[in-house]
């Protein structure tokens, strides 16, 4: 099974790396919390100035923007871009807790991020 | 059977069911005996705020929230169904534009939208290409004021009646049958002609003629987004939302036969068995059937379209970060449209049996000029062969099961349409 933790690094690196990825962060600033449903696992991406700009393990400070959670295994392929988180969102293997704008800029990013 | 809707789904399902019974229902019949174009429809339509349900809050609109377009029209069509395919062809006009009209074509073409003052209509069809929107034969050429354009669309709904037609057309004389631009033209143009008057046997209202554009100069002002982008920017924000409304209607009219049926074996009361004809096994089990295939419709229809909002409005970020070219092959691949197209072939082949049924039980009464029923029975038929025609989504729909990459990823299919 994938290491979320490491999994996460990986995907910031590659989100700062992408320009066309920052394009998308233009404007949105927010707190996304990753939460593992099978494990103790709890990550805080903090977003700021069109960059991932941090990773924290354990919950957010503050109450998270967005809030993602599903099993480690699909957490992990989504970060890693094996599964469209779309598509796991309409099968019912993740829930996104937050507004539907954020949500929806954060599918945005994961497909541009491993398509381009 | 409603499945869930949230409030301003709600709000805009009341808003539109009175606009239909009120309005729109009164003028039908008159309507379609005499060709009348649905004026006086869309200007209510307008008024009551539903010209741009699909327009982002930003520009005046209500969000990127198709299920209230879908059910809006699918309430418009129980009243007059050519008033509705109006609408239909004028709503998927609307986000192409957003998505990639600049911060001045946004504030003169989709604000008055919102507001009800313009009625656009979308005209992309051609005599060499019929339903196939990968391949089109007219094209731009570029000159020192904007470009001039020569083509000959086949179908406009709202011919001689919108204020603007979307057209696509090639980028240039040497660009690939599917390498389009889109440009917004204006109908007061002279050199925009539309050619004879609308004759058909059903959704006789809704003034579908070809439009010629005979050596038609439009300002770059008018192009929207930039050269060669018009095909992932129609199937991206056109095609979806059109089927989608497109089976809305076709939904809502196949509403409306079943309840006139329903109406009617109620009140026919036959003279030797003093009973309705509602009391009949036979009747009852007709109207199970067109119930059993309205609901199922509808449960799909308004599923996909939940779906297909979500994904509109994930692409609509991807657009507006200059990312729509990068990811729309990625967006092929994950099959949205199919389910959109699935949507489109359910509808439009499901009113075809539930009028004749419903048909059927009115009986001869039905059969007489101007029942609403013999109406919505012509009104029906043009579902299966407008474009995309049935036959060609099932080719495509066929395709991507066996594994086989879109007809326009794979060149020609073949010549149809």
């Amino acid at each position: 099974m994938p290491e979320l933790r490491g999994t996460l690094f990986n995907f910031k690196d590659l989100v700062n790396k992408n320009s066309s990825v920052r394009k998308l962060l233009v404007g949105w600033e927010p707190l996304i919390e990753i939460e593992a449903l099978d494990g103790d696992e709890r990550y805080t991406l903090i977003v700021r100035d069109c960059n991932l700009e941090e990773i924290h393990e354990g919950p957010a400070q503050q109450a998270g923007t967005v809030t993602v959670r599903g099993n480690k295994q699909v957490l992990s392929e989504i970060f890693e871009g094996k599964l469209n988180p779309a598509q796991a969102l309409i099968d019912g293997q993740i829930e996104i807790y937050g507004q539907e704008k954020d949500m929806i800029k954060l599918d945005a990013l994961t497909l541009v991020l491993w398509d381009v | 059977m409603n499945v869930g809707l949230t409030l301003q789904q709600g709000r805009w399902k009341a808003t539109a069911r009175r606009v239909a019974r009120e309005i729109l229902a009164p003028m039908a019949s008159e309507i379609d005996r005499e060709g009348k174009f649905v004026r006086a429809g869309i200007e209510a339509i307008g008024k009551n705020g539903m010209m741009g349900l699909c327009i982002p809050q930003e520009y005046g609109g209500q969000g990127i929230e198709l299920l209230s377009t879908v059910i809006a029209t699918e309430e418009l069509a129980q009243g007059c169904a050519s008033t509705a395919m109006c609408y239909v062809m004028h709503t998927c006009a609307i986000l192409p534009i957003v998505a990639a009209a600049s911060p001045e074509q946004l504030e003169k073409f989709i604000r008055p939208v919102a507001e009800g003052k313009i009625l656009y209509s979308v005209s992309a069809s051609e005599p060499g290409s019929g339903a196939h929107l990968w391949h089109v034969d007219s094209y731009a050429e570029k000159n020192a004021g904007g470009y001039v354009v020569n083509a000959f669309k086949s179908w406009a709904t709202s011919a001689g009646e919108s204020d603007y037609y979307l057209i696509p057309v090639r980028s240039s004389a040497t660009a690939s049958a599917d390498e389009l631009t889109l440009f917004l033209v204006s109908a007061s143009d002279p050199q925009v002609q539309p050619v004879g008057k609308w004759d058909g046997l059903g959704m006789r209202g809704n003034s579908s003629s070809p439009v010629k554009f005979n050596n038609c100069h439009i300002a770059a002002s008018q192009r929207i987004g930039h050269e060669g982008i018009g095909f992932p920017l129609l199937i991206a924000f056109n095609v979806p939302v059109y089927l989608l409304a497109l089976s809305g209607l076709y939904l809502g009219l196949a509403q409306r036969a079943r309840d006139v049926a329903v109406e009617h074996v109620k009140k026919r009361i036959h003279a030797d068995t003093k009973n309705p004809l509602a009391n009949l096994g036979v009747v009852q089990r007709y109207i199970a059937e067109l119930d059993c295939d309205i609901e199922a419709t509808r449960a799909y229809l308004y599923e996909v379209t939940r779906i297909l909002s979500y994904l509109t409005s994930m692409l609509m970020e991807l657009a507006k970060a200059d990312l729509l070219e990068k990811i729309v092959d990625r967006f092929y691949q994950e099959d949205a449209l199919l389910i959109v197209a699935k949507a489109k072939v359910m509808a439009t082949e499901m009113v075809l049996r539930v009028v004749n049924k419903a048909f059927q039980l009115c009986g001869g009464t039905g059969y007489r000029r101007g029942h609403e029923i013999e109406r919505l029975y012509r009104d029906a038929r043009a579902g299966t062969f407008m474009a995309p025609d049935n036959d060609t989504l099932r080719e495509i729909i066929g395709r991507r099961a066996c594994g086989l990459p879109y007809p326009w990823q794979a060149g020609s299919m073949g010549a149809k349409g």
